[in-house]
């Protein structure tokens, strides 16, 4: 029997918690970059390392979702392309206590606009138990204006309960009929 | 744009690049970018470095460590920081940029063949200059590095990302941003595995079979309190209220004015008075949603004057925001808060203005993870937001008892979520869902309700 294999990625800025929340979700211990990486000498590999957080949802013994967190600092193109395809949606995680919120979700929404507009987004506000301006109706005016229609849920990364519910919700906004 | 074959990789090595983006670098390097960059494997070799500018502190290691080795380098960073001897890639990285880059190298060494021979004084010297310092072993020292180094000024601080970034934390709920902080925000971080192992503990779902049942038995009595337990019934018997009459129509008065005038508001009522704090989406009050007072209260029709609105002065807010430091437990999600009121107040029943013949469009989704659900919730919104209808039809199409839906709408106009206007409820329809996973997300959606969310 084959097994049916799907994507679900998790971007954001670096210290939005999409490594927890993949933690937090996850059916096996995560694979962190982090932890791969450290093991790397300098001389060249040419098998390389995971270049992203991954996890796993096993939905029945023949069915998986991958779960895929893109590099947060960074923006490698090249490397989103490679990530997103074959990915059934995005989960976009904001941390608000960064300098300029409306700033990255202008870039990551643009970043994967074409996957977006083929698939589903919903953004996730973390650490607003930190810093709760702005709140969840600026991104929903944010988004508004950017022209995105999405989900927008406050959630804090290291619940299991607050991550099922983005997946929930991305699962719903693709197919509103699932039941 | 790819190099001439006859040229040979440019040789490089990888400085101040955090962990997941080096290993970004070589599994380009090592694919599609094989024949422009190699790694080097010794310091000997090395003909250009790629440093991350972005990365805290890279800019001050550089000048302290290698200004002088005179090797070219390849500059990744958001702002170009116009330096010598470099060729700046501007972030968003790309492929392309980045083999452009190796070439402007290579012409920059063919034009200026001192680059080489500095390098080579270099080698010799190696003994001499200062060790490159071990690549730290994990995020958490790299974080505690550049935190020291944020004390100083640097000559690009701007491009340093924040480490605790924000200067606008709330006092009352947060400690205050200062270098301690900062180290222990750091420490936080590593500590963040065990955290959430800890979370997911408290998570757990109860064991035994009497805990479960009991459980269930609770969840249920609320989802009466909140919906109502009415079978479906006819347009014309279905149960309404006249929200003017209660509690709830001050509190989104108070919120709208709130909102208007970018001040605290309070809602005076005995016995307790409720503080809206717009910006930061909070509600104080010494009421609990789960109470039977506040059930009681929320239920209890409102005498005309009997609750009013005030605008806080400054000194009162003040006043405010020591007694939200020093009763943290008194602190509420607006968008929560205001979403249980109004579902409380109606239990199921319908506004007295509601047409039930009119198409509406839930504009926005409710904020899932915070506010209190209840059966078949997140699909109404789904369905709603997709599929703008009237509320017997969302009811009809989910297959779902109508005071859901009703609830739904209560709970959603309450929050102003709710698209009226004709031409913008038509606007909303949306073409097709865009499930292409089959019967996979129907699944995965089973799968996420039994480890508990929403619905």
């Amino acid at each position: 029997m084959s097994v049916v294999n799907r994507k679900i990625i998790f971007t954001g800025p670096v210290g939005s918690g999409k490594t927890t929340a993949i933690v937090s979700i996850s059916d096996i211990a995560p694979v962190t970059t982090d932890q791969s990486a450290s093991d790397m000498t300098k001389k060249r590999k040419s098998d390389t390392t995971v270049a992203m957080d991954y996890g796993v949802i096993n939905v029945s013994e023949n069915e998986r979702v991958h779960l895929y967190g893109t590099p947060g600092q960074e923006r490698f193109d090249f490397m989103w392309n490679i990530l997103t395809k074959g990915g059934i949606g995005l989960i976009l995680l904001m941390d608000n206590t960064r300098q300029d919120p409306y700033q990255d979700l202008k870039f990551y929404t643009g970043a994967f606009k074409e996957f977006i507009d083929e698939q589903q987004m919903v953004v996730g506000i973390t650490r607003m138990d930190l810093q709760r301006t702005p709140n969840i109706d600026d991104y929903r005016k944010w988004l508004d204006e950017l022209g995105y229609s999405a989900p927008v849920f406050e959630i804090d990364a290291r619940s299991r309960k607050d991550v099922s519910v983005l997946i929930q919700g991305l699962l719903l906004s693709l197919d509103p009929g699932v039941s | 744009m790819l190099q001439k074959s006859s040229e040979k990789p440019l040789i490089v090595e990888l400085m101040d690049i955090s962990k997941q983006n080096e290993a970004i670098l070589k599994f380009f390097i090592s694919g599609i970018g094989k024949k422009v960059f190699n790694i080097a494997n010794s310091s000997a070799e090395v003909e250009a470095y790629i440093i991350d500018y972005d990365f805290p502190g890279a800019q001050a290691h550089w000048d302290e460590l290698y200004s002088n080795s005179g090797i070219p380098r390849i500059i990744l960073s958001t702002n170009d920081p116009k330096e010598d001897r470099s060729v700046w890639v501007s972030k968003p990285l790309s492929s392309k940029n980045l083999i452009a880059a190796a070439i402007s190298i290579k012409e920059l060494q063919k034009k200026s063949p001192q680059l080489k021979k500095t390098q080579e004084v270099n080698d010799d010297a190696e003994e001499l200059m200062p060790e490159k310092p071990q690549a730290i072993p994990s995020n958490l020292n790299r974080k505690r590095i550049a935190s020291s180094f944020n004390k100083t000024p640097f000559k690009n601080n701007k491009l340093l990302p924040p480490l605790v970034s924000s200067t606008k934390q709330e006092s009352h709920i947060s400690a205050k941003e200062n270098p301690q902080h900062v180290t222990t925000e750091a420490i936080k971080h590593e500590k963040k595995t065990q955290h959430i192992e800890q979370k997911k503990n408290t998570e757990k779902k109860p064991k035994t079979q009497e805990e479960i049942e009991a459980a269930k038995i609770q969840r249920e009595k609320r989802w009466v309190e909140l919906c109502g337990d009415r079978d479906d019934t006819s347009t014309s018997e279905i149960p309404r209220f006249t929200q003017e009459n209660y509690f709830i129509s001050k509190l989104i008065g108070g919120a709208r004015l709130a909102k208007q005038s970018q001040q605290t508001v309070e809602v005076k009522s005995t016995p307790h008075s409720v503080f809206i704090l717009p910006n930061e989406h909070l509600i104080f009050t010494e009421f609990s949603v789960n109470d039977d007072e506040f059930i009681k209260f929320s239920r209890t029709e409102v005498t005309s004057g009997e609750m009013s609105l005030h605008i806080l002065s400054s000194i009162e807010a003040g006043k405010l925001e020591l007694k939200m430091s020093e009763s943290p437990e008194h602190i509420h999600n607006l968008e929560s808060f205001i979403w249980t009121n109004s579902l409380l107040t109606s239990q199921g029943r319908l506004p007295t203005t509601l047409d039930l013949d009119k198409k509406t469009a839930l504009k926005y989704w409710p904020s899932f993870a915070r506010i209190e659900a209840f059966p078949y919730s997140m699909r109404i919104a789904a369905l709603w937001h997709h599929s703008p209808d009237t509320l017997l039809e969302m009811s009809t199409k989910l297959g779902i008892p109508q005071r859901y839906v009703f609830a739904f709408y209560n709970g959603a106009d309450a929050l102003d979520l709710i698209e009226r206007d004709p031409k913008k409820v038509k606007q909303q329809m949306k073409a097709k869902p865009k499930n292409n996973g089959g019967g996979l997300i129907s699944r995965l959606f089973k799968r996420l309700l039994k480890g508990g969310g929403a619905s």
